[in-house]
Parts: structure tokens; C-alpha cells; sequence
């Protein structure tokens, strides 16, 4: 009954032996750097939906929209979401953009990014 | 010959627990925060020239949770790879084929030694008006400053081999791949690792250089923006994450590869293993 005792270290050094120590952190340095470049992306790809405001969902034509942030926004974040349409001042706060023509493409695109709050329709 | 050499496991010294000698490569940081902290409670310079260390840890907690630092690492981590990568591979490549043909090394040589002379960021305004402001314009500049040095050190590598362990293959009966895969390569290897890893923290310079004058976005970019407004808490910020992730490749990534490389391959010996 020792067999089943031996073979779970036994596979335990083969899979370090496979990888060692310097393969492990290869590995981890690898995973690192997909994370950073493809994390941020994808988190924001994943939550989408919950950042685009239901009436704005199944939109098949141009929109104007409100983009709404969740805290003060820099020149960074200006320039990032005026590239998705046509900058059209604030809506009564700093954090809230105007945005005029957004294509149903450009849309999916502003819900991906991860630090957009919300998307909601201009009235 | 680059400063960087090949790393091998260095046992800790006697006296030094492991624990202390694992993070004795932290303590020059210690020492220049301590330095920076101590020179600031001090004197009290104007925070455009010098801000304290609690401005930048903020600017750099703010710029991450409101999205913009991560966004910015991976654009210029995204170009570096891609320059790096290019430059490896055709450094690589191109230095194996000088390295072994003594008359490709001959034709090539004035032209390395030529375009090695002119820095990345002279070729920028021709490059600006031939690729445009944009990825393709960092990843030529990064890629001109990686090649030439990884070209260089493949070159030196292959040539240094000695031929006496390639005729011993050949009097076994091995043909020139066979040379090539189980001498040559093994024996050029410490050279290329030490050329990648030089051309990497050159390329780093020759990404934020580029970044400066022809990228929308970046950690150069975003250094050169602050300077606009004169804030120098998110320019060291950058500097400091640019070192922090240079670091941070080099001990996860290319010492681990040199030393599974090299010492496996029995050219470098492990310290600390015994006989």
C-alpha cells in the first residue's frame, strides 16, 4: 500500500525537474509580461457589458453618447476617449464626457476599456 | 566588452544568512531612498526640481488605479518586445552566418562598425517621415540599437570557439549542422545571452528616446507630457518604473535563460553545486 505514498513526491520532482528552478521563473517572467500587456485588455474586454448601458447594447448606427469615469480625469484619459468619436464638452461635471458619433465598433471599443465607468445615452 | 557577464549562483557568504543575502541587491535602492528622504526633510527643494518620496508614491498609486500607468507599461513594453524581438532574432541569425563565413564577417564589418556609429535617434526625423508616428518608428529604433550589439557578440562568440573542438566533431564523424548544433552553438552562447541582455538595456533607452518624439503613448511619452507641466513627481515615477521592470526582466527572464543555458550545457559552472 506504499506505492500510491511514493508516487505523488516521485511526480512532484519530475514536473520540477522538467521546469527547475530557472525554468520556473522563465515561465513566471513570461506570465508576467503577457499579464501586463495582455491583462488589461482582456479585463476590460471580459467586463464590458457591464459598462454599456443597456439601451446602447444592440446599437447598429453612429450614437452620442455620455462616458462616464469614476474619478477625475487626466490628459491621458481625454485624448484616449476623444479618439472614439466627437468630443462634445462635459455634462455638467468633469467626469462626464460628451460624445458625438460613436460607431457601434468604437462603442464596443470605449466598453472595453477598464477605467471607463459607464457608457449611457445622450438625452 | 560589456560590463554585464555571465551569471553564476554565487553561494552567500560565510557569516551572511540567506535571507540577507538575497536582498543585499535591494540595498543600494535603501541607501538612495534614505539619501532622497533625509535631502529633502532638509533642505526642502522645490518639488518641480526634486519632489518627495511621498508624491511620487502617490502619483504613481493614482496613475495605476485610474488606469493610465498600466496602460502606458504595456504600450512601450508591447514595442519593446517587438524591437527586442526582431533585433535578437536577425542579430542572431546575421551574426552565426558572419560569424561562420569569414568573408560574409570581411563585407560586413565596415557597415556594422558604420551604422553602429550613427545613434538610433538621428535616423528619427528621416524614420518619422518614412513610417510615421507610431509603432513601426519605436520598434526601428529599438531594433537598430539591439541588433548591432547582439550581431557583435554573436560574431565574437562563434569566432572565439575553438577550432579544435570543431575538428573533433568532424574526426567523429559529424557534418557542419551537427558542428554547428553541438559546438558552436553551446560555445557562442555566453556571448549571445550577454549581447541580449546588454541590447535589452539598451533598448530600453532607444524605446523611451523614441517615445519621446514619435509615439502617442508611453512611458516616454508620458515622462516627456509631465515635463509640459512641470512634474517632475511623474517623470521620476517613470524612471523609476522603467528600471523597475528593466530589473525585473533581467532576474525572471534573462538570467534564469543564461543560466539554464549555459550552465546546463557544462561551458559555465554552478558555484554552488559541489563535486
Amino acid at each position: 500500500m506504499s506505492a500510491p505514498a511514493d508516487a505523488a513526491p516521485r511526480r512532484e520532482t519530475s514536473s520540477r525537474r522538467l521546469l527547475g528552478r530557472d525554468g520556473r521563473k522563465i515561465l513566471i517572467g513570461i506570465v508576467l509580461i503577457v499579464m501586463v500587456v495582455f491583462g488589461q485588455k482582456l479585463y476590460g474586454m471580459a467586463t464590458a457589458a457591464g459598462r454599456l448601458d443597456p439601451s446602447l447594447r444592440d446599437a447598429a448606427e453612429p450614437r452620442n453618447v455620455i462616458v462616464v469615469l469614476d474619478f477625475m480625469p487626466d490628459r491621458f484619459h481625454n485624448e484616449r476617449i476623444a479618439a472614439y468619436g466627437t468630443f462634445a464638452g462635459r455634462d455638467g461635471a468633469l467626469n462626464r464626457y460628451r460624445l458625438r458619433g460613436v460607431t457601434p465598433e468604437n462603442l464596443r471599443q470605449l466598453a472595453a476599456i477598464p477605467w471607463v465607468a459607464h457608457i449611457e445615452p445622450m438625452r | 566588452m560589456s560590463l554585464q557577464t555571465t551569471m553564476i549562483r554565487l553561494p552567500a557568504l560565510p557569516g551572511v544568512s540567506g535571507l540577507a543575502w538575497r536582498l543585499l541587491p535591494a540595498l543600494p535602492f535603501v541607501l538612495v531612498l534614505v539619501a532622497w528622504t533625509l535631502f529633502w526633510a532638509v533642505f526642502h527643494p522645490n518639488k518641480a526640481t526634486l519632489p518627495p518620496v511621498s508624491d511620487v508614491v502617490e502619483v504613481v498609486w493614482a496613475r495605476m488605479r485610474d488606469g493610465e500607468l498600466p496602460a502606458q507599461i504595456a504600450a512601450s513594453l508591447t514595442r519593446l518586445c517587438l524591437g527586442a524581438g526582431v533585433g535578437i532574432l536577425t542579430g542572431i541569425v546575421g551574426g552565426f552566418i558572419a560569424g561562420l563565413n569569414r568573408n560574409v564577417a570581411e563585407f560586413l564589418n565596415p557597415l556594422v562598425v558604420f551604422f553602429n556609429a550613427i545613434s538610433g535617434i538621428v535616423w528619427l526625423p528621416l524614420m518619422i517621415g518614412w513610417l510615421g508616428i507610431g509603432t513601426a518608428l519605436a520598434v526601428f529604433v529599438i531594433w537598430n540599437t539591439v541588433f548591432f550589439i547582439v550581431f557583435q557578440n554573436t560574431v565574437l562568440g562563434v569566432q572565439l570557439v575553438p577550432e579544435v573542438l570543431e575538428q573533433g566533431v568532424r574526426a567523429l564523424g559529424g557534418g557542419r549542422l551537427e558542428t554547428i548544433r553541438s559546438v558552436i552553438l553551446p560555445g557562442a552562447l555566453p556571448y549571445i545571452l550577454t549581447g541580449v541582455r546588454s541590447g535589452l538595456g539598451f533598448g530600453w533607452r532607444a524605446l523611451i528616446a523614441a517615445e519621446l518624439v514619435g509615439a502617442p503613448d508611453g512611458l516616454g511619452q508620458m515622462i516627456f507630457a509631465a515635463a509640459d507641466y512641470h512634474r517632475s513627481d511623474i517623470i521620476i515615477a517613470g524612471c523609476l518604473i522603467i528600471g523597475t521592470i528593466a530589473i525585473a526582466m533581467d532576474r525572471w527572464l534573462l538570467i534564469p535563460i543564461e543560466r539554464r543555458t549555459i550552465a546546463r550545457w557544462g561551458l559555465v559552472l554552478d558555484a554552488t553545486r559541489k563535486s
